[in-house]
């Protein structure tokens, strides 16, 4: 096709002497837009600021329990120094490193759970599956991200914790597994489609070409598509792997909620945001307890903003990889 | 005369219930640029696109008729489209590399069809390079992306790319149409280099490319294909009321 350079025939050309109202218009309305994005950011720095409010004072108050926050400590009663999550025992003790430990253990296992099976499935989809499949399970697929949490929550608490408990006969029914099984289901929609977006995005000429160059299809797929697109499926794990730290009301009900301090998989486990979400409204405000919670609030926050951050960015390198470095946006 | 390359004999292909090209026969001879010529929506595109199979990737087309090669015909169904394009390759209109390195590009046919060892693989990759002149100019970047290429260039690995896997014919669809004159004019120097060692099919828009590397052409006209012959005696003294409409610049 030469499309280039053809004369655009219809309408006349308006004078240009009318053409003043216009650009008024879309100046207001940018301002408009403008306004609507700073309140937004606005809002989620105050929201910030707030939360940090709340907890820098760990830093001035009682600084001498400050080292306690991430370093074992020889309590009594205990036989060595140890990391306890203890806020109502006497003392209170607040070593957040049990909840730390909680937090990688499920959305470490949850992801191991949820990518391979979220990224095998978007590629299937975006290349192998036929038209019709795709029109019904992709909207399937991204229908699970809107189930309630709460909902998966309890089947998690009840179907997939029995289950787990029949399979291997375990000690704890709750524990980091079936918290995490819980919380694949969630990641899974995140993952796959984001994945599918960036399989989808690279170009049929890359195939053609392949294709034209003998390559069959799984070669096109493996060789071509998904090498291409990897920037995309990175982003799609790092916003999957933000949405599971995020995530509070399935580890709530499924994790058993102990904090543990060991590596296996199914022992109970607590969770950065189970904890907030279970303790923030039973504790005296301003006390140390309540600054923790606030300061694990400020962690969150800094950790999906960077994740999100970051995912961006990969989309970005996907988007430049894929049609040149001018092709920014 | 000796027998052609590839012998197209009734080839009709269908969009859907949409047909849109009748009946063509046409032979390509061996070591000699064929040049398809034509106003928009012919069917150039959708002819040369039958030689390689490539209509196996689209949903809804249809290919009848045979296509010929060395005597063999490539539609039959017990033929791996695969095989035919690793006997046939192609150059498309807009350079499309792979977002790999330079050397992965051209390499590439070679591995997916386990050509050459692996020791093997550097003198073919230089060998193809050279053969699309752009040895010299990337010859110190190999590990570069392709994507660094100039527009000019990427055409030219693209050409690269296809001469690697050593195809019998070569099928290009516009090869130029997207480059500035200088790479359009490195591009058909080397269409007429390498009509000397292959059968090249070529689908242009300008009669003065056609008349620089062609030694025939086919000219399509509403599906069909109205005139075929020697570029110089069609190009001067078209036969075809149609021909000669088209090249007085009446329509396309
Ligand atoms: N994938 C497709 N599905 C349906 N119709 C198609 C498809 N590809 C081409 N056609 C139609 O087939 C006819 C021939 O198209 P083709 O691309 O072969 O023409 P062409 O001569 O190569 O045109 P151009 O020079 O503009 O590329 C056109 O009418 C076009 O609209």
């Amino acid at each position: 096709m030469t499309a280039l350079a053809r004369p655009v025939r219809g309408k006349p050309r308006p004078s240009l002497l009318g053409s003043t109202a216009t650009p008024r218009w879309e100046r207001i309305v940018e301002r408009l837009i403008a306004a609507v994005a700073f309140v937004s950011v606005a809002a989620v720095l105050s929201i910030l600021a707030f939360v940090a409010r709340e907890a820098a004072p760990l830093f001035w108050e009682g600084r001498e329990h400050l080292p306690d926050l991430i370093l074992p400590r020889q309590w009594a009663g205990y036989d060595a120094p140890a990391h306890v999550w203890q806020p109502v025992g006497f003392p209170p003790k607040h070593d957040v490193v049990p909840l730390l430990i909680g937090t990688l253990k499920i959305t470490g296992l949850a992801m191991l759970v949820a990518g391979p099976i979220a990224l095998l499935s978007a590629v299937y989809i975006a290349e192998l599956a036929p038209r019709r499949v795709r029109e019904v399970v992709k909207p399937a697929i991204e229908l699970f991200a809107g189930i309630p949490s709460v909902v998966l929550g309890f089947f998690s608490l009840v179907f997939i914790a029995h289950f787990l408990e029949r399979l291997f006969g375990l000690t704890y029914r709750l524990n980091a597994l079936v918290a995490a099984l819980g919380l694949a289901l969630t990641i899974i929609p995140v993952v796959f489609t984001v994945s599918e977006d960036a399989l989808r995005a690279v170009p049929k000429s890359l195939r053609e070409a392949s294709a034209a160059l003998g390559a069959r299809r799984w070669q096109t797929t493996l060789l071509v598509v998904v090498p291409a697109a990897l920037p995309g499926i990175a982003a799609a794990f790092v916003l999957g792997f933000g949405r599971a730290i995020g995530e509070t009301m399935i580890v709530l009900m499924a994790s058993g909620i102990a904090p543990v301090v060991d590596a296996s998989p199914v022992s109970s486990a607590r969770t950065v945001t189970a904890t907030i979400a279970a303790e923030l409204g039973e504790t005296a405000r301003g006390g140390e307890h309540w600054r923790v919670l606030f300061a694990l609030g400020v962690l969150l926050f800094l950790i999906t903003w960077a994740l999100d951050r970051m995912g961006a960015s990969a989309v970005a390198r996907l988007r430049r990889r894929l049609h040149g470095p001018e092709a920014e946006s | 005369m000796s027998d052609p390359k590839i012998d197209v004999r009734d080839l009709s292909v269908f969009y859907g219930k949409k047909q849109a090209l009748f009946d063509v026969g046409l032979a390509i001879r061996e070591r000699r640029v064929m040049a398809l010529i034509g106003p928009s929506g012919c069917g150039k595109r959708t002819f040369l696109r039958a030689l390689n199979r490539m209509h196996d990737l689209s949903e809804g087309a249809r290919v009848t008729g045979s296509i010929l090669l060395d005597g063999e015909d490539l539609l039959d169904e017990r033929v791996d489209p695969v095989e035919v394009r690793r006997r046939i390759g192609m150059v498309f209109q807009r350079p499309n590399p792979f977002p790999k390195s330079i050397f992965d590009n051209v390499a590439f046919g070679l591995r997916v069809a386990n050509l050459v060892t692996s020791a093997g693989l550097s003198d073919r990759v230089e060998e193809s390079l050279r053969a699309a002149a752009l040895w010299e100019e990337v010859k110190d970047r190999l590990d570069e992306s392709a994507m660094s290429l100039s527009g000019g260039q990427q055409q030219r690995l693209c050409i690269a790319r296809a001469v690697a896997v050593r195809p019998e014919v070569l099928l290009m669809d516009e090869p130029a149409s997207a480059l500035d004159p200088i790479a359009t004019e490195k591009i058909e120097e080397l269409i007429v280099e390498l009509g000397k060692k292959y059968a090249i099919v070529i689908v242009t828009h300008s009669m003065s490319e056609a008349a620089r590397v062609s030694d025939h052409v086919g000219f399509f006209y509403s599906g069909k294909l109205v005139e075929s012959g020697g570029t110089k005696q069609t190009l001067e003294s078209p036969k075809e009321k149609e021909t000669q409409a088209y090249l007085a610049g009446r329509f396309g």
